[in-house]
């Protein structure tokens, strides 16, 4: 398997508080990663470090062989690198159908072709097809997120990163999200997501790396790391707070 | 005057203050940020209108697209002088404030230097032939300035809601990292509103002109009353602005009409007061808070 995401020793901070320091892994393609850690571990730090959102203050990020450490956003979304955002971040005085063409703006396609490639997310989602016309900003929770992971398909990624898909949501939601998850990667697309639910997580990933207090403290098979005892600190920790 | 006459001239005047409002309400819908030289643009449009007739002999037609450009490249200097730096900086959010309060000093005073303090007449053929509606008198010149404004507020809109430029820019003004998220420019965006926006300037400075005198502080009346729009129709909203702009047409028309020229500053800063002390919002509120 060949590497699609890299990250190498890298620092993330706010003005001058580090909140990342030295944070290494790597999405190979086909895969399913997941980043596990409790409240402020610095999952959603890395995930908008990995989207470009927050500019990387040392190491080196690369993305299908090209370095993208200091790449803006919407350059590295059209490498193929999409993020749906923690708390969604829908358009909300839009429709959802122009929502869905939002997602697909790096194509610069025709109108005709636009809409048949929102229609086939509205396919694909069938929550979202009752509510086409509907301002974003109305829907439920669990709407939003399928929306934003709707808009996020649209771009036609290669790799896909989530930063807690779950969160806020019902487990029935929850359960819906992950199973989306799981079609998105059988459908070929790389998956990357962040997630404090780490039961969830893995069951859904192959691998796992978990985050505390800004570093990587362990990694491995989703197998491997249901049993190990960091993993049940890290997940006992976000059941204390 | 009949009052169907003076709801019309209200509505000339009115889609004239939308045309100006509506340049600083997309500036502030997609980066929160006011242009305090909006006004100065405007003047400065309404300059180049005038020396285009006087000193190279253009028509009328040829003058407002002139001004119209230069607006437009007002827009593009000031985001590349001023706005764009102090955002790579990262500065406090009242520094670019602050900056256009300058830029609009300097150039009011840039104007006073070279063409002096003597107002000049912007000429237009169209000023004193009038077009007869049964009981409705309207000349040339404003149903000129009628027709264009309703026509750049109409294809604004279009441009807005059905073409993909268009979306990117409603999109960067309800969430710019989500936008970027999307692919969009962001940058890129931000310019290409300073250019409509302040193209809108240059264009009410031209379309306006004929009827004002032109003097380097033309802009100042008619920006404070576009501020009062842009506030009456909820800060950063389109929808708001042309009906906000509309309906202080109409007032001051009304007021100047039955009552006062005077007093409809009155009025139309009533309105304002009003609006800010029942639905301080705006008419129609459509700004994101800010999500966490």
């Amino acid at each position: 398997m060949t590497r699609l995401l890299t990250l190498e020793g890298v620092t993330l901070a706010y003005g001058n508080v580090v909140v990342c320091e030295d944070i290494t892994f790597h999405v190979d393609h086909g895969e399913v990663v997941t980043l596990i850690g409790s409240n402020g571990a610095g999952k959603t730090t890395t995930m908008s470090a990995v989207a470009g959102l927050l500019p990387t203050r040392s190491g080196r990020i690369t993305f299908d062989g090209v370095d993208i450490t200091s790449m803006p956003p919407h350059l590295r979304v059209r490498l193929g690198l999409s993020l749906v955002p923690e708390g969604r971040h829908v358009f909300p005085f839009m429709s959802v159908r122009e929502n869905l063409l939002l997602g697909g703006f790096r194509f610069k396609s025709s109108p005709k072709e636009a809409a048949s490639a929102v229609a086939e997310v509205l396919d694909r989602f069938p929550a979202l097809a009752r509510r086409a016309n509907a301002n974003a900003g109305t829907l439920s929770g669990g709407e939003q997120q399928m929306l934003a992971v709707g808009r996020a398909t649209m771009s036609r990624p290669k790799l896909i990163c989530l930063d807690e898909p779950s969160m806020g949501l019902g487990p029935l939601i929850v359960a819906e999200i992950f199973s989306i998850i799981n079609e998105i990667s059988a459908q070929g697309t790389t998956v990357l997501f962040v997630e404090q639910n780490a039961q969830y997580a893995l069951r859904t990933a192959h691998r796992g790396y978990v985050l505390q207090t800004g570093r990587v403290i362990a990694s491995g098979t989703s197998e491997e790391l249901r049993h190990d005892q960091r993993v049940k600190d890290a997940y006992l920790g976000k059941v204390r707070a | 005057m009949t009052l169907l006459q003076l709801v019309l001239n209200g509505l000339v005047q009115g889609s004239l203050y939308v045309i100006v409002a509506l340049g600083l309400t997309l500036i502030f819908g997609v980066l929160v940020k006011i242009n305090f030289a909006h006004a100065e643009f405007l003047m400065l449009a309404a300059f180049a209108g005038v020396v285009s007739i006087d000193t190279f002999n253009l028509s009328y037609g040829v003058s407002v697209l002139v001004a119209t450009l230069v607006g437009a490249s007002l827009g593009v200097a000031i985001e590349f002088g001023i706005f764009r730096p102090l955002r790579k900086r990262r500065t406090d959010e009242l520094r670019p404030l602050v900056a256009t309060v300058g830029v609009s000093i300097l150039l009011q005073n840039l104007a006073l230097l070279y063409f002096g303090p003597n107002p000049r007449q912007y000429q237009s053929p169209y000023m004193q032939k009038t077009i007869e509606l049964g009981e409705l008198y309207l000349s040339y010149q404003r149903a000129i300035v009628f027709v264009v404004a309703v026509a750049a507020i109409c294809a604004l809109f279009v441009f807005l809601r059905r073409t993909a430029p268009g979306r990117a820019m409603r999109a960067v003004s309800q969430d710019s990292d989500a936008a970027s998220l999307m692919g969009i420019n962001v940058s890129r965006i931000v310019l290409m509103t300073f250019v409509i926006g302040s193209a809108l300037a240059g264009l009410g400075g031209g379309l306006l002109g004929p009827m004002l005198v032109i003097e380097p502080t033309v802009g100042a009346n008619i920006i404070v009353l576009s501020f009062a729009i842009v506030v009456i129709g909820g800060f950063g909203n389109v929808n708001g602005t042309v009906i906000a702009g509309l309906l202080v047409g109409i007032i001051e028309s009304l007021v100047t009409g039955y009552l006062e020229a005077g007093l409809s500053s009155l009025a139309i800063f009533g309105v304002l007061l009003l609006t800010l002390a029942v639905r301080p919002t705006g008419l129609i509120a459509e700004r994101v808070e800010q999500n966490v």
